[in-house]
């Protein structure tokens, strides 16, 4: 590694000598302090993961850590600078593929750490997001690579395959002949982009719809501006996949007696709006999802109720993953997720079930007016 | 797939009108017509040890309250999704909300106006059952307790429901009268949320408290959990505490992939097996009360055994076969 200690000296070095090499990546969002998780994940990851170690080394901004992972042949870094503080991190790498995805495997270990997730729209409209937030720049989408899955086949795993699009509507037009020809449903998983200043190319980013990103030829200080406006957007959908129900009790004494009584004050729910979906049979997708009852990739498992003839659907899911809870409910128009009493529904769980959505039921399924939520901010 | 039991989808419907919904779209309520434009909350009583005590063993109470606080009125809901002529059952719940004083003084304090509200789908023949036990019980002398009958109907091509007023007269509060007169309202489903009742039956409660344990064990790095505290996380029981201590020791015996019972303790099992646990949970969702009683009392547990094929010992394997032909 050197002698890189400092997070200035790091993106220094990489703009004079590495700018040209592939730096990957990871926004990652968090409820505590990172170290505190890395620290608790490590002794259970250097346990498990076949001869791999992970040493926590902390840079010399109280802001900037170093996970050094090594085998006998191999040691990689990864540098962490904290965004905001026990929130928001960036996670850089020189590191092989191979080797991020060990780093991904100690990651899965963190409690209460996660990607953020973007969503398929977001990477779709990517040009006009970099447009709104950094005006002097463009964006011109590349290249999509896409995890597929036949819809029949529940035990094939999905591979995935790149697409060379020249415009959204070429995704469309490529989706609905699959969907129509094969019975595959999509998702997008990366968009490759080209980021032009003055009609010049400055910059070649890859980014995933669960905030992964690969650089090359890209100076860090602006990378680093662009990733800002990325954790806003991200936060902002963190915050709306939490929701609860408002549930307040009051115990009254009558004469000797207690009595325990329980208001229902509000619910807070995700509703979306099916009314342009892009698939006519979305209904029976979601119908077979239901069906399938565990999706073992995801660590969700999913009881369906339905009631007798009357279009209406509910499911109860169990993400054994975060032991969280979450009910699905859906009408002709409209899939609704909604909280269990009295606790909120985990982020992690919500972006886990929206992507499963996407790809099992239909691809335009969103959280819609993304860009309104931005400017919000 | 289990099917969403009629009787819940009336109680859904009531607590729809009178909760507040905020979605991500819309920050406004989009539902609760009843709460936000006319002031009725829905209130449902937590049935702790000592309100059994109140009202005896094997109390049930109403399906909801709804409450007026501004116009010092109030409604005791039951829903019917089946009812029979002279049925003893629904006329005894009227005259006991009607009549007991104890019953109004515990869900009414500050002497609201009480009156009953039955809710049931617009099927002619439940309709006429229902206006029949409630003219039994209004000419029961004492008895003077407003009702109201709302009926609820699907509209069809939508899923959508209309509710309307079939019969008496919302005295307190004329806006309600008004608009319940004039075509009443139309309200969407909602994601349901009153999954343990004292109407659902005992072996769909056993597979919702297994759901919780799954829940709970996957949730937390417990190793363990005191009864009691985990009955304390179930915000929407409203059973007693010894009929939900004995449903999760039977859930546990049912399906011991979660864990055991030991010392009023939860036991949570280290590797879970989900795929089965799923199964067997489904299979106790969809069983019938006689199989369920069947299981229970045969001290089995869930899921077909797969019964291993005994080796015959007449029968030889290969090698030996042809050692015996060498």
């Amino acid at each position: 590694m050197g002698k890189i200690i400092s997070f200035n000296q790091f993106v220094s070095e990489h703009n004079e000598k590495y700018i040209h090499s592939a730096l990957r990546g990871i926004l990652l969002l968090n409820l505590g302090n990172i170290m505190n998780a890395f620290s608790i994940a490590k002794e259970t990851f250097n346990k498990f993961d076949q001869g791999w170690n992970a040493d926590l080394i902390n840079g010399e901004e109280e802001d900037f850590y170093i996970i050094r992972l090594s085998n006998e042949e191999e040691k990689e870094y990864f540098f962490i600078k904290e965004i905001e503080k026990d929130k928001k991190y960036l996670v850089f790498t020189y590191a092989k593929q191979k080797v991020l995805n060990v780093f991904n495997r100690l990651l899965n270990k963190c409690k209460w750490l996660w990607k953020p997730w973007l969503g398929s729209r977001f990477l779709e409209n990517f040009n006009s997001f970099v447009k709104n937030y950094l005006g002097h720049y463009e964006a011109k989408l590349v290249e999509f690579s896409m995890e597929y899955r036949e819809i029949e086949s529940k035990k094939k795993k999905g591979s995935s395959r790149n697409w060379i699009v020249r415009s959204k509507e070429d995704l469309t037009l490529q989706r609905r002949f699959n969907y129509e020809n094969f019975g595959e449903l999509h998702y997008v998983k990366r968009g490759k982009y080209q980021i032009f200043s003055n009609s010049r190319v400055i910059s070649n980013l890859s980014l995933s719809d669960r905030g992964e990103f690969s650089l090359r030829n890209t100076d860090l200080i602006e990378f680093l501006n662009l990733a800002n406006k990325i954790f806003v957007y991200a936060t902002h959908l963190k915050e709306l996949f939490s929701r609860r129900v408002h549930i307040v009790s009051e115990t009254r004494q009558i004469r000797k007696d207690k009595v325990m009584t329980t208001k229902f004050e509000k619910m807070e729910i995700i509703r979306l709006n099916m009314k342009s979906a892009f698939f006519d049979n979305w209904y029976e997708n979601l119908l077979k999802l239901l069906d399938i009852g565990y999706l073992n990739e995801h660590k969700i498992i999913l009881f369906g109720q339905g009631s007798d003839g009357n279009g209406f659907i509910i499911s109860e899911v169990l993400d054994i993953e975060t032991g969280n809870r979450i009910f699905i409910s859906s009408n002709e128009n409209n899939i609704t997720i909604a909280p269990e009493m009295g606790s909120p529904t985990n982020p992690e769980t919500i972006s886990k079930m929206l992507t499963i959505l996407q790809s099992r039921v239909d691809p335009s399924i969103t959280l819609g007016e993304e860009y309104e939520i931005v400017q919000r901010t | 797939m289990r099917s969403y039991k009629e009787h819940d989808i009336l109680v859904n419907l009531i607590l729809n009108l009178s909760l507040s919904i905020t979605t991500t779209e819309s920050p406004v309520a989009e539902n609760g017509v009843l709460k936000k434009d006319y002031g009725y909350v829905y209130e449902i009583n937590k049935i702790e040890e000592e309100f059994e005590t109140i009202f005896g063993k094997g109390f049930k109470p109403s399906d909801g309250f709804l409450k007026n606080e501004s116009k010092k009125t109030s409604m005791t809901v039951e829903c019917k999704s089946y009812c029979d002529d002279g049925d003893s059952r629904l006329i005894e719940q009227l005259l006991f909300y009607g009549n007991n004083n104890r019953f109004l003084e515990t869900l009414n304090p500050g002497n609201l106006q009480n009156e009953i509200l039955v809710v049931c789908y617009k099927n002619e023949e439940l309709v006429s059952k229902t206006l029949k036990n409630i003219a039994i019980v209004k000419n029961y002398p004492d008895f003077e307790t407003n009702i109201v009958l709302w009926t609820v109907d699907k509209i069809p091509g939508s899923s959508d429901y209309r509710i309307e007023k079939k019969e008496g007269t919302h005295i307190n509060d004329n806006a309600l009268e008004k608009k319940m007169s004039s075509g009443g309202f139309v309200v969407s489903p909602s994601p349901s949320l009153l999954l343990i009742t004292p109407e659902t039956p005992e072996n769909a409660l056993v597979a919702q408290i297994a759901k919780r344990i799954l829940v709970c064990n996957t949730a937390s790095d417990l190793k363990e959990i005191k009864i009691g505290d985990f009955i304390k996380r179930q915000n929407d029981k409203v059973l007693p505490d010894k009929k939900m201590t004995s449903l999760i020791k039977a859930s546990l015996k049912l399906i011991p992939e979660l864990g055991t019972v030991a010392n009023d303790k939860i036991m949570f099992k280290k590797s879970l097996r989900v795929g089965k646990i799923k199964d067997k949970i489904d299979e106790l969702d969809k069983c019938t009360k006689q199989e369920y009683l069947n299981i229970l009392s045969n001290n089995k547990t869930l899921g077909r055994k797969k019964s291993k094929k005994k080796l015959d010992k007449s029968q030889k394997t290969i090698t030996v076969f042809f050692e015996d032909v060498s």
